[in-house]
């Protein structure tokens, strides 16, 4: 289910769900392990207040039969004694049944959430080109509340209403067993009811599941995109898209609706069934006096209470269902293993020269269709190289495969005269300070964002960062200066000032190699002068890489690299490059050819 | 249902009243009469659980269609304050609580008072001391129903917001992942997570702690009730007072009632939720949009020619000081104008008031000579493109997102659009072509791609007013060079350009400098570099710099 052609991006495909499934299941009970002494416990609980429920009817049959009928007031107290006892048992029983239940579900869940949160830290990137945010959400956040389901109202109430079936159709037949055995026969017209229903209802309830889903994804994207639906007035159109969806779900649940209006009347109707049944026969038998009216009252209520458990029963069908589609989904995330991940044999660097090479690195985020080709060069420790080419052609790639966001197949890639995957993934990312084309805020305050609550990182620290870009002058102007709110995706800050917050934040962590893709792209003339005079003074013994479309940005540099079509057409000093006259110079005469006066 | 005691009371009393009275033909009859009762009340509940069930689902879907409505109305500044996260826990978790509530409460609450009513009545006409005694117990209930209740309403809602912290949380760290890659930040998110986790588990403790009282005591208390009527029913038949039939009658009664106030303790705790959701969703849904079609719009204006005119506007965003002053400008139809300016100087706000994504003062932003808070929304907003500085691409084939705009789009007319972005040499190279599948956010385009889709986007239906803001920052000169000249062969359009670069804004008509919310000078290049300001400063230090490099 993950991976898969982007094309069916929002379509999650699902089918009838499976309502067990030994392998998942065994899996879920796993997750059961830490809590062995707490199942034990519940499930002792469960036994003994279902126990009591089964005695209590028996001790009014007794009442009645003993007590009231032949109106003996002896011992008639004693009974009642022990009625109020047992509820009492029971009332205390049930509360620490019901407590230490939910609390381990809760338990339970967060360990799933974070079991799959942990997880998701791991995955590799193209995991998440394919698999949109709202989706996964569904994963940590709604499909692990219905596992909770399974866990609170599944596995170990399925067994206490086994045992209280058990328990009361054992009673019944030991007060009266030829009554008990007439009662019975309603059994099967409840097993056949129910599973016609799920039947019918699975299919509705799949397509609910579904439904729901496309709701979410639809509402997530027009909740992030809702300017630029206002800005094509796109209200009218895209509410009836949502409607559609909408109206989907609607039509479903009450499809849902109606299996179940259908369901339950006709389990209360098979439940007087069993009573005519009971007053029917135990009539008959009462006339040849071979039952009591205490028994008979103690069948009634038996009877009613035959029927909870079976009802509720039932409901575990549809647990049980959500439950293993949900798990599926989930084990399918946890069984997604991550290609790129720490080498058996993580070998440490010992220099840090910080030289960089790219040996013949081919690289296709899909399958064939290859965005670089045949890459290779070199770049010296304390090197400042610029890449520049046109939009497309693969200078953010580049960067992104030496991050090891991606694996490639074709070619190595070299810092240090080591393979980048023979190295551990966070030391290798620590050693690199990169600002992306994409900048990404996190909600919290200014200094938050700079030093991403790093303690390690002091607060002078991040001052002085933010001076260097320039920044500090805005947040010396903000009411709290450092301790400025950042709103989801930095709203309140303009464009300019989000690039040099994460301009900030790349300094504050001091790499031996710096990477800017059009870091300053929306940053004014001025400035980015400035930033520049002070990055040649920060940089005089790191490795730096800029990448920008703006030459005026990049000339201080020892080395360009001139990226076309996922191949580097031309490597070379500013001059040398000119002096070839190759695209660089044309696309520096472009730039400049109005103000060579 | 309820007359299944009855008949019982009647079953007993014959049988009780001696062998003789009774007979196995009574016998029998009785039992088809509890059946046939039965069958009537089953007819009866599926057509009210099915009515009610339905109205349920029905109200669901219109809440979840007014809320969507809703936001949709909203300004973004409402969205600036508001987590993505949040929003959709409240549109999804809170709505099932209101949903669980309309659904299952609305039939147990018929099924419990008509139940309890019709029980009461008849226990009454049996015995109304034993009725009282037995009855004891339930306004005891009553009471802590009240206030365990109010508990969990409260408590409910705290889990709620706890729910939706974890989810904002979730949402941003994958929305952030390379970030969080990047800086190897996976370590301390976990933690982070773990933390509100942790949170969410003992939030929940207090809940289930009173959850798990709450519904023993609904059988409790009922419980009670019944063996103080064994206990003192019991004595009365023994005195003679009461019959036996009455007695299990009564007793039949009782439990009867015990299942409604079973249920009563559900409905009290899906009340409790859904009611702390509904809060939740009413707090979104009785916000008011700000930006809409006010008194005075001139519904009239259906088309517009695109002169622009900013009459001492001054904005603020909320609470905080200006970031716009008195600004003063008259950009004509069809001309192009430039805006240029330090990171932070105002331009974006500037922009971003025409369409009135943030609403400008009254009588401070005109269009061919209107307010446009006169002017409808829709016909202001349908005759402006825009090319946002932060384009949001929609997760849909490529195709789609430049037509997003238009009705109807032919496939020419998608290409054209295409070609003069820029973006069709790219799309040639595409294995989809327009069918590819940009991703969410268009994050498997590269950065100059995304912006060209969102030039090509908004060029798709010829606007009135252009705007580009900063729209060219991840393309490269050469191709920026060319889709400047194809938008000035568009047509008639009046085009606003933000950029930092000289060579963009040159060619304008009219060039304006921003300088800390304030215009510090206006005219065409030449003119702007003749007076030695702002403008030129900048200009000199590209050329110098340039003349450096050259030597
Ligand atoms: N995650 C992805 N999945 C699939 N294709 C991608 C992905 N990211 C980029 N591409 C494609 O790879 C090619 C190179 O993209 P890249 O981002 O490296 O370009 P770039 O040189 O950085 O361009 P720009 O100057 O526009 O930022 C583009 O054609 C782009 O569509
Ligand atoms: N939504 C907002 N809420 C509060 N303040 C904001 C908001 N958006 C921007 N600001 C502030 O208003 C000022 C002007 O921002 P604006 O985005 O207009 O700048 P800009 O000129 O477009 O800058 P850039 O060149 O960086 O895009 C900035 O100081 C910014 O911090
Ligand atoms: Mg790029
Ligand atoms: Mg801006």
């Amino acid at each position: 289910m993950f991976g898969g052609s982007l094309h069916e991006y929002s379509e999650e495909e699902e089918d009838l769900g499976k309502i067990y499934d030994n392998v998942l299941m065994r899996r879920l009970i796993a997750y059961l392990r830490p809590y062995v002494f707490e199942v034990t416990l519940i499930v002792l609980l469960t036994l003994i207040s279902t126990a009591i429920r089964l005695v209590s009817p028996y001790l009014t049959k007794i009442a009645i039969d003993d007590y009231i009928v032949p109106k003996q007031l002896e011992g008639f107290r004693v009974i009642a004694f022990y009625l109020l006892f047992l509820l009492a048992v029971e009332f205390l029983f049930s509360y620490l049944e019901t407590y230490r239940l939910q609390m381990m579900g809760q338990r339970i869940m967060r360990d799933f959430r974070m079991q799959i949160f942990t997880h998701l830290q791991r995955v590799d990137m193209n995991f998440f080109d394919q698999n949109p945010v709202g989706r996964l959400m569904t994963r940590v956040m709604g499909d692990v509340s219905a596992l909770n389901e399974l866990y609170t109202h599944g596995i170990i109430t399925i067994v206490a209403n086994l045992l209280s079936i058990g328990g009361i159709m054992f009673m019944m037949l030991w007060i009266n067993w030829q009554l008990a055995l007439v009662t019975f026969v309603v059994l099967p017209i409840i097993l056949v009811m129910t599973t016609v229903y799920q039947i019918y209802s699975r299919r509705a309830f799949r397509d609910q599941r579904k439904f729901r889903a496309q709701i979410n994804a639809f509402l997530q994207e027009s909740i992030v995109g809702m300017t630029t639906m206002q800005l094509f007035t796109r209200e009218h159109r895209s509410f009836e898209k949502f409607g559609e969806h909408n109206l989907k779900y609607l039509n479903s649940s009450i499809r849902s609706v109606f299996y179940f209006s259908v369901f339950f009347p006709m389990i209360e109707i098979t439940g007087s069934l069993a009573t005519a049944v009971i007053i029917w026969y135990g009539g008959g038998q009462i006339i040849q006096n071979t039952l009591s009216f205490g028994a008979l009252v103690a069948f009634l209520q038996y009877a009613q209470r035959l029927f909870w458990p079976i009802r509720e029963l039932s409901e575990k069908y549809t647990i049980f269902q959500r439950a293993m589609a949900s798990s599926e989904r989930v084990f399918d995330l946890l069984d997604t293993q991550p290609i790129i991940k720490d080498s058996a044999y993580p070998k440490q660097l010992q220099t840090v020269n910080s030289s960089i090479e790219f040996q013949n690195v081919s690289f296709a985020y899909r399958e064939d269709d290859y965005v670089l080709n045949d890459v290779s060069f070199r770049i010296e420790p304390g090197e400042k190289v610029a890449i520049v080419g046109a939009t497309g052609s693969g200078k953010t790639t580049l960067i992104n495969l030496l991050c090891r966001f991606y694996d490639i197949e074709k070619g190595q890639i070299l810092i240090d005269g080591l393979d980048i995957q023979q190295m551990k993934l966070d030391s290798l990312r620590k050693r690199i300070g990169i600002v992306q084309q994409d900048i990404f805020l996190f909600t919290g305050t200014i200094e938050s964002n700079i030093n991403l609550s790093n303690t390690s990182i002091q607060p002078d620290q991040v001052v002085a960062a933010s001076k260097e870009v320039y920044l500090d002058p805005f947040v010396q102007n903000m009411p709290n200066g450092y301790g400025s709110e950042v709103k989801e995706g930095g709203s309140g800050l303009s464009v300019g000032q989000k690039q040099l917050v994460a301009f900030a934040r790349a300094l504050a962590f001091d790499p031996d190699i710096l990477i800017l893709d059009e870091a300053t792209s929306s940053v004014d003339t001025e400035t980015e002068y400035l930033i520049q005079d002070a990055l040649s003074r920060l940089m005089s013994n790191r490795t730096f890489i800029a990448i920008a479309h703006r030459l005026s940005t990049i000339q201080n540099v020892d080395k360009i690299l001139v990226m076309h079509r996922g191949r580097v057409h031309e490597m070379g000093s500013h001059n040398q490059l000119l002096q070839k006259r190759g695209l660089y110079y044309r696309l520096y005469q472009l730039q400049y050819k109005d103000q060579k006066i | 249902m309820l007359i299944g005691p009855m008949i019982l009371k009647y079953v007993v009393d014959d049988l009780n009243q001696g062998r003789d009275q009774i007979t196995r033909e009574k016998v029998l009859l009785y039992a088809l009469l509890i059946l046939g009762v039965a069958l009537v009340g089953g007819v009866f509940r599926f057509g009210q659980r099915r009515l009610i069930g339905g109205v349920a689902r029905r109200i669901e879907y219109e809440l979840r269609g007014d809320f969507f409505k809703h936001l949709q109305k909203m300004q973004k500044s409402y969205f600036d304050q508001m987590d993505t996260g949040d929003l959709m826990s409240r549109a999804t978790n809170d709505l099932d609580a209101v949903h669980r509530l309309l659904g299952f409460a609305i039939i147990f609450i018929a099924d419990a008072t008509v139940f309890f009513g019709f029980a009461l009545v008849i226990m009454l006409r049996i015995d109304v001391t034993l009725t009282m005694l037995a009855l004891i117990p339930y306004p005891i209930l009553a009471v802590l129903v009240q206030l365990i209740s109010k508990n969990l309403h409260n408590n409910f809602e705290r889990i709620q917001e706890g729910f939706s912290k974890m989810n904002t949380k979730v949402q941003e760290n994958l929305s952030g992942v390379r970030v969080v890659r990047a800086y190897t930040l996976e370590q301390s998110e976990i933690e982070e997570f773990d933390r509100q986790n942790l949170n969410f588990v003992s939030l929940n403790q207090v809940f289930i702690r009173l959850e798990a009282i709450f519904f023993p005591i609904f059988r409790l208390l009922p419980g009670i009730g019944a063996i103080v009527l064994l206990w003192l029913g019991g004595l009365h038949v023994m005195q003679g007072k009461i019959m036996l039939g009455d007695f299990v009658a009564f007793n039949a009664y009782l439990s009867m009632l015990i299942r409604p106030v079973i249920m009563l303790g559900f409905i009290v705790n899906r009340f409790a939720q859904g009611t702390a959701s509904i809060d939740r969703i009413n707090l979104i849904l009785n916000h008011k949009p700000e930006i809409c079609d006010e008194e005075g719009v001139d519904e009239k204006i259906t088309e517009l020619n695109g002169e622009i005119e900013f009459r001492h506007l001054t904005f603020a965003y909320s609470n905080s000081s200006p970031v716009l002053k008195d600004i003063n400008l008259k950009i004509d139809s069809g001309s192009t104008v430039a805006i240029v300016g330090a990171t932070g100087a105002g331009k974006t706000t500037l922009v971003d008031l025409i369409p009135r994504i943030y609403q400008p003062e009254r009588g401070s932003v005109f269009i061919d000579g209107i307010d446009t808070r006169n002017i409808p929304l829709k016909t202001l907003r349908a005759s402006i493109g825009m090319v946002q500085q932060e384009s949001f691409l929609f997760s849909d084939l490529l195709k789609n997102n430049i037509a997003y705009g238009a009705d109807s789009a032919t496939e020419t007319e998608i290409e054209v659009a295409a070609r003069n972005a820029g973006l069709l040499s790219q799309i040639d190279e595409f294995p989809n072509q327009f069918d590819t599948h940009v991703g969410e956010r268009g994050k498997t385009l590269s950065g100059g791609q995304r912006q060209r889709t969102a030039i090509a986007r908004a060029i798709m239906s010829p606007p009135k007013i252009l705007i580009l803001d900063d729209a060219f920052a991840s393309v490269d000169t050469h191709t920026e060079d060319t889709i400047l000249g194809r938008l000035k062969q568009l047509g008639n359009c009046t085009t606003i350009l933000i950029s930092h670069r000289i060579s963009t804004v040159k060619a304008a008509d009219q060039i304006v400098v921003l300088h800390d919310g304030r215009i510090v000078e206006v005219g065409t290049h030449q003119d702007l570099v003749s007076q030695n300001g702002i403008y030129a400063n900048i200009h000199q230090k590209q050329l110098l710099k340039e003349e450096i490099e050259s030597l």
